[in-house]
């Protein structure tokens, strides 16, 4: 055995210590034990604050309006509360096959839960070993039955679902959602930071009950003149705010489908047209405006055709007289007296305000899908033809905001879809005798002239038809463009109203009342004009409307 | 001197510890209400949904054809009459004036 040896070793330690009796009268032991009470009850204290504190701004957190979580989305209603889209938490079933013990067995227990399952198509899958979903937005009940199985390869996921309980009503304003929860269309594209932040509901200043009956009358009008789309925008001119916004075809957002049909866009924002006579309206204000014209104006022996290049411009009716006013010349919806006024104007006057009224540029608008007018060179005959709508485009929604600026007293007004948005203060961009005048213009337009159909009794309608030929690549079709940009009432101008119509026919079984007190009716459309088919339409949609706006958005 | 600074530290941290456990009592009822508010919260959105849903006007134009299809009528906006009360006398006007010259 080997011994284990431990050298030890001894070393003196030398310790200076020296003793000072304390110059104080203080007790020490008595401060030792007093300050380790006191620093004890410090610490204490301070602990039992902080705890506190904490515990507080917890709860503050949970509190907080701005919170951030990666399954969170925030509902969207209506101006009134009502839903538009919810968000529910649901369960997806997925199936791992790797976990898989015994998969005979489990395709027997999963036949008793989903007994209409193709569960061929689910044993080739189990084979692949790649997971995958059996079933998405489970029942509950089916859920319990599916866990009692306690099979370890079932994986349950919690997803959010968004519900559209209007179906189709809003699906060009709210726009989708991806299965990763982000935006990509509408205002689920362009708020989904937003959505995903606030703790309460974005509001929408559309309304449900109007945006349904707007629908209502261009889905009824839609076989009646076999146009393959529609859109209608009813906006506050006083504000912007858009109460409705239609566009058709629609798609039911709760079907999720994937849309390649170009027919299905937004024809309010998206759609770009040249949209025709609408377009006299700004010329005849750009001239009052800049004081040039009058209303009462007088042009005489104005011509029966304009040649300038290669554009023949002509009167669309023959029967106009060669003797206008200027008002007249709206009211008559006359090409040449409008090109003289647009003249009068040079490309400067006309351009400016155009831009003015923001019909020119692209708009600046609460959800991205937003058409761009098509850009084009200003020339002589450019300013000829675009003084009466020809050969200048803009959309639906450029539209309602310049007949808003026209009609609200001259101010600056931009479209929206956000309630409570804070605006600056008002900007007057048009002389108000300007706006006073074309308000009394396009109300005679509606009793005198080319939309004596929307001259609905009780809400004193104005406004101007716009029929054009469907522009195609290197010229024109034969297809047309109705449209009817109005707004009431006149004498104190609040909404506006545009009806657009693509590609309408003409309808021979269709009955028209006359809304001039005579009761006469007509059928079938003597021509395929603004002036019978979305002139008809609006009228029929204010009919429907208006008694809703009168008693709920108009202060008496 | 200080000894009264000591003296007011220590008692304003006694006092501060003391208000703060009284608030904790407070603190703890708020957070019980708030998290019996929670799951109402969520009923109550989903009764909403439910509300919005079955009052929508697609389900009201439903009923209306399926319950009050010749009952219900539609009244001209120019014949509604408005009630105002001035001086404790009824006063019946049209709810839409009538436009000049028109």
């Amino acid at each position: 055995m080997n011994e284990k040896k431990n050298n030890v070793t001894l070393e003196e330690y030398e310790n200076e210590f020296s003793y000072k009796k304390s110059k104080t009268n203080l007790n020490i032991e008595f401060n030792r034990i007093a300050f380790i009470f006191f620093i004890f009850l410090i610490i204490s204290t301070i602990y039992s604050i902080q705890l506190l504190h904490l515990g507080s701004l917890k709860k503050i957190s949970e509190t907080n309006p701005i919170i951030s979580k990666k399954n969170y989305r925030a509902d969207i209603v209506d101006r009134n509360g009502n839903y538009l889209v919810k968000t529910v938490s649901s369960i997806d079933i997925g199936i791992n096959p790797i976990e898989v013990i015994d998969k005979k067995k489990l395709l027997i227990n999963l036949q008793l839960i989903f007994p209409k399952k193709n569960y061929i198509d689910i044993s080739s899958k189990l084979k692949k070993n790649k997971y995958f979903y059996l079933e998405k937005k489970i029942s509950t009940n089916n859920y319990e039955k599916i866990m009692s199985l306690g099979d370890k390869s079932i994986k349950s996921e919690e997803k959010l679902t968004r519900i559209y309980p209007q179906k189709n009503l809003f699906s060009h304003i709210i726009g989708q959602i991806d299965d990763n929860n982000k935006g990509i269309s509408g205002i689920e594209k362009s708020f989904d930071k937003q959505l995903k932040e606030i703790n309460k509901p974005l509001k929408l200043t559309v309304d449900t009950d109007i945006q349904f009956l707007i629908r209502e009358e261009l889905i009824k009008f839609q076989p009646i003149f076999k146009n393959i789309g529609s859109t209608a925008i009813l906006m506050d001119v006083n504000n912007g705010e858009i109460l409705s916004m239609v566009s058709l075809p629609d798609f039911n957002l709760n079907e999720r489908k994937t849309i390649t049909d170009l027919n299905y866009i937004n024809r309010a924002t998206k759609g770009v047209y040249e949209l025709g006579s609408v377009f006299k309206t700004f010329t005849i204000a750009a001239g009052i405006d800049a004081g040039l014209i009058k209303p009462e104006t007088e042009f005489l022996d104005l011509e029966k055709k304009l040649i300038c290049g290669k554009n023949t411009i002509t009167e669309y009716d023959n029967k106009i007289l060669s003797d206008l006013t200027a008002e007249e010349i709206l009211i008559k919806s006359g090409n040449v007296g409008s090109v003289r006024i647009g003249q009068m104007l040079e490309i400067k006057g006309l351009k400016s305000f155009l831009e003015k009224i923001g019909v020119l540029n692209k708009i600046d608008f609460d959800i991205e899908e937003v058409g761009q007018p098509i850009p084009f060179k200003w020339g002589k005959c450019k300013l000829a033809t675009a003084s009466f709508g020809h050969g200048i485009t803009t959309t639906p929604l450029q539209l309602a905001k310049a007949y808003g600026i026209i009609t609200n007293g001259g101010f600056e007004i931009n479209p929206t879809l956000i309630k409570d948005k804070k605006e600056n203060n008002k900007k007057r961009i048009i002389k108000k005798n300007t706006s006073d005048a074309l308000n009394l213009i396009l109300r005679k337009i509606v009793v005198e002239g080319t939309a004596k159909l929307a001259n609905v009794n009780g809400y004193e309608v104005g406004g101007k038809t716009g029929t054009a030929n469907k522009s195609v690549k290197g010229g024109y079709s034969k297809k047309k463009i109705n449209t009817f940009s109005s707004i009431f009432p006149t004498s104190n101008p609040k909404f506006a109203l545009v009806v657009l119509m693509e590609e309408t026919q003409i309808s021979s079984d269709y009955i028209y009342e006359y809304r001039d007190g005579s009761k006469f009716k007509l059928k079938g459309s003597p021509r395929n004009t603004a002036a019978w088919t979305s002139v008809e339409v609006a009228g029929k949609i204010i009919e429907k409307i208006g008694p809703i706006l009168a008693t709920k958005y108009i202060e008496n | 001197m200080k000894k009264i600074v000591f003296a007011t530290i220590l008692i304003l941290i006694l006092v501060t510890s003391f208000i703060k456990n009284a608030t904790k009592e407070i603190e703890d009822k708020i957070y019980t209400v708030s998290e019996n508010i929670r799951p109402l919260k969520l009923e109550l959105g989903d009764v909403l949904l439910e509300y919005n849903y079955l009052s929508s006007p697609e389900k009201l134009t439903q009923y209306q054809f399926q319950y009050f299809e010749k009952k219900l009528i539609k009244i001209d906006i120019t014949k509604i009459k408005k009630i105002n009360e001035l001086n404790s006398k009824l006063k019946v006007s049209d709810f839409i004036e009538k436009i000049n010259n028109e």
